[in-house]
């Protein structure tokens, strides 16, 4: 009987080592995954992280791995990887503070990854779930509506901030400089595609100047009238067939390749006010966030 | 004593496979694999590989069966990252004892077969070392006949053909479709780039309509012949001794020769086409049997 205890004994605690080594090897892989990362290399790290998160069967310590990893992967610009893979730590993120965390990182990711839309749901999602914490994204929320173009939805939210969370007076003003500017009539002009292309139909170049591109217009105008000039001379000199295939084709070519320009230049001019607008309001907003301290411990341990 | 004996000799036995089945290096490297096997499952690919670097370069440490999984992996990831010339080279490597062997033959043989070195394929294929079965033995013949499809011997498709009524369900349809194949290559017109040189000289723009490139040969005529009208307004304007006429001539020269061998090369591109086209649906209707049997 001693012996068989003995013997019992023995297998419980053979089969028991690899068991408790699990949870064990998790943990080594987080330490091993942190090295890695404060050593700079950042995709091992994350191997390591993943490690972490596929050896452990705890949904704390998985979340705890997954936001690591989000961490490491943002080191290497992969923020949709991040995203995806933080997506199935939300359910069973276990207490609300890491639950908050999660949200928070989904938020940046998208946003970083150019996904404006699910960053501000994200932000939208962690201001309604957890009050307290989520105010403090409201940096990101307000850049996400900057990108998404929702100016009066930006006015709205910037007006509606917490007085604790922008204290200073120069901030408050700073708000009001921002409303200003993204008022209706402050916004800067889109040039319409469309109205540029009917413009240089009925008149060479006057669409390259609706679009902002004087130079370009002038170009394509003189080019145009040159072209004709070409066609009438050969006309007059009795070469009736040259004046066709050499001066009407070049006029037709730069005619309508006038008028395709024209249209893109619209657009890509719109596109570039626009951006630098939105750069214009972003910093407006980040200098905003130098002067709210939860902001900024936000935007430290984002970078 | 009899228990005592059992227990002592039980004992270190047990401690031995157990411990070393929990801490010894076998075991890490299966746990390794495993984990390999999960980040493959992700989609992490290039995690994947990377561990799966790591692992071969401690080869000396595998054992056959692991190296053979490592190999299998390896190249069963570059496949998947479509780099398939690597990835054949990884498949191939696998031993024929690896449970994987079948599979790692015939994709390896896809994988040659995929950029273009057919006759690499068709030796890996007919070396192939299986004990009987008749799923294996069909699917050989059908990679085969459709590597003969490849390199355009279409007598050899026809005798591997003849073995296609034992098609299993699993290439059945892409078998059909093979046959189609055949009969497309071989109706396929056998056009010459010096005809249609010779069309384009006598009418500036044939060649290239009966070389199939129909909108190119009407845009080719256009314009030379506005281009040969310009010239004769100016020869009839002011004689063939003038400097409007001799730049408009030779600029019509110039384009009339261009469409001439414009016509040759567009044969040539025709086919070159034609069998780009259908390569792919060949390679496609190899690929899917495969993928079916092994996945």
């Amino acid at each position: 009987m001693k012996w068989i205890s003995a013997y019992c004994l023995t297998c419980i605690f053979l089969c028991a080592t690899p068991s408790i080594s699990i949870g064990g090897d998790s943990a080594r892989a987080m330490e091993k995954a942190d090295n890695l990362f404060s050593g700079g290399e950042f995709f091992a790290a994350s191997i390591e992280y993943e490690r972490a998160y596929f050896l452990s069967d705890k949904p704390v310590q998985k979340t705890l791995a997954n936001l690591s990893k989000a961490r490491a992967l943002k080191q290497t610009g992969r923020y949709e990887k991040a995203l995806t893979d933080l997506q199935r730590s939300l359910p069973f993120a276990g207490p609300d503070s890491l639950r908050f965390q999660v949200l928070y990182e989904m938020a940046f990711c998208s946003f970083m990854a150019g996904d404006h839309t699910g960053a501000a749901s994200y932000v939208r999602q962690a201001r309604y779930f957890y009050p307290g914490l989520g105010e403090g994204l409201w940096l990101l929320y307000a850049l996400s509506l900057v990108q998404l173009e929702e100016w009066s939805r930006l006015g709205e939210f910037l007006e509606g901030l917490d007085p604790d969370d922008i204290p200073l007076q120069e901030s408050r003003e700073l708000i009001a400089d921002i409303a200003a500017r993204t008022s209706a009539e402050a916004l800067p002009r889109s040039r319409e595609p469309e109205r540029a292309r009917m413009m240089a139909t009925f008149l060479p170049g006057l669409g390259h100047f609706y679009a902002g591109a004087p130079g370009k217009g002038i170009l394509n105008a003189s080019s145009q009238l040159t072209s004709l000039g070409v066609f009438g001379l050969l006309a007059l000199n009795g070469y009736y067939v040259a004046g066709v295939t050499i001066g009407l084709s070049m006029f037709q070519s730069f005619y309508f390749g006038g008028i395709r320009q024209a249209g893109e230049l619209a657009r890509g001019t719109s596109l570039a006010r626009m951006d630098a607008f939105k750069q214009e309001l972003s910093q407006m907003l980040i200098s905003l966030a130098g002067n709210d301290p939860a902001a900024r411990t936000k935007t430290n341990s984002a970078n | 004593m009899k228990f005592r004996l059992f227990f002592l000799v039980l004992l270190p036995g047990l401690l031995l496979c157990v411990s070393g089945g929990v801490r010894g290096q076998s075991p890490d490297l299966r746990e390794e694999l495993s984990f390999v096997r999960y980040l493959m499952a992700r989609g992490d690919l290039d995690e994947a590989t990377y561990l799966l670097e790591r692992l071969a370069e401690q080869s000396d440490a595998l054992s056959p069966h692991m190296a053979d999984s490592v190999s299998y992996l390896r190249g069963w990831a570059l496949y998947q990252q479509k780099e398939l010339i690597p990835s054949a080279s990884f498949l191939l490597a696998v031993s024929g004892e690896s449970p994987f062997y079948l599979k790692t033959r015939f994709f390896g043989a896809y994988n040659l077969a995929h950029e273009g070195r057919y006759r690499e394929a068709s030796a890996v294929l007919e070396v192939l070392d299986f004990e009987s079965s008749a799923m294996a033995d069909g699917m050989r013949n059908f990679q085969l006949a459709g590597l003969d499809l490849l390199m355009g011997d279409l007598a050899s498709f026809s005798d591997r053909a003849g073995r296609f009524d034992e098609a299993s369900h699993l290439y059945i349809e892409e078998a059909g479709r093979m046959l189609v194949y055949r009969d497309v290559l071989a109706g396929a017109p056998a056009r010459s780039p010096f005809v249609a040189g010779f069309l384009s000289a006598v009418v500036p723009g044939l060649g290239k309509v009966y070389a199939g490139k129909m909108a190119e040969g009407i845009a080719g005529f256009l314009y030379v012949a506005a281009m040969g009208a310009t010239t004769y307004d100016f020869y009839r304007g002011s004689g063939s001794g003038s400097a409007l006429f001799l730049l408009s001539a030779t600029a019509t020269g110039i384009f009339y020769l261009g469409n001439i061998r414009g016509s040759a090369t567009a044969v040539r591109r025709q086919q070159n086409e034609f069998r780009h086209e259908m390569d792919q649906r060949i390679l496609f209707d190899m690929h899917i049997p495969l993928r079916n049997a092994f996945n």
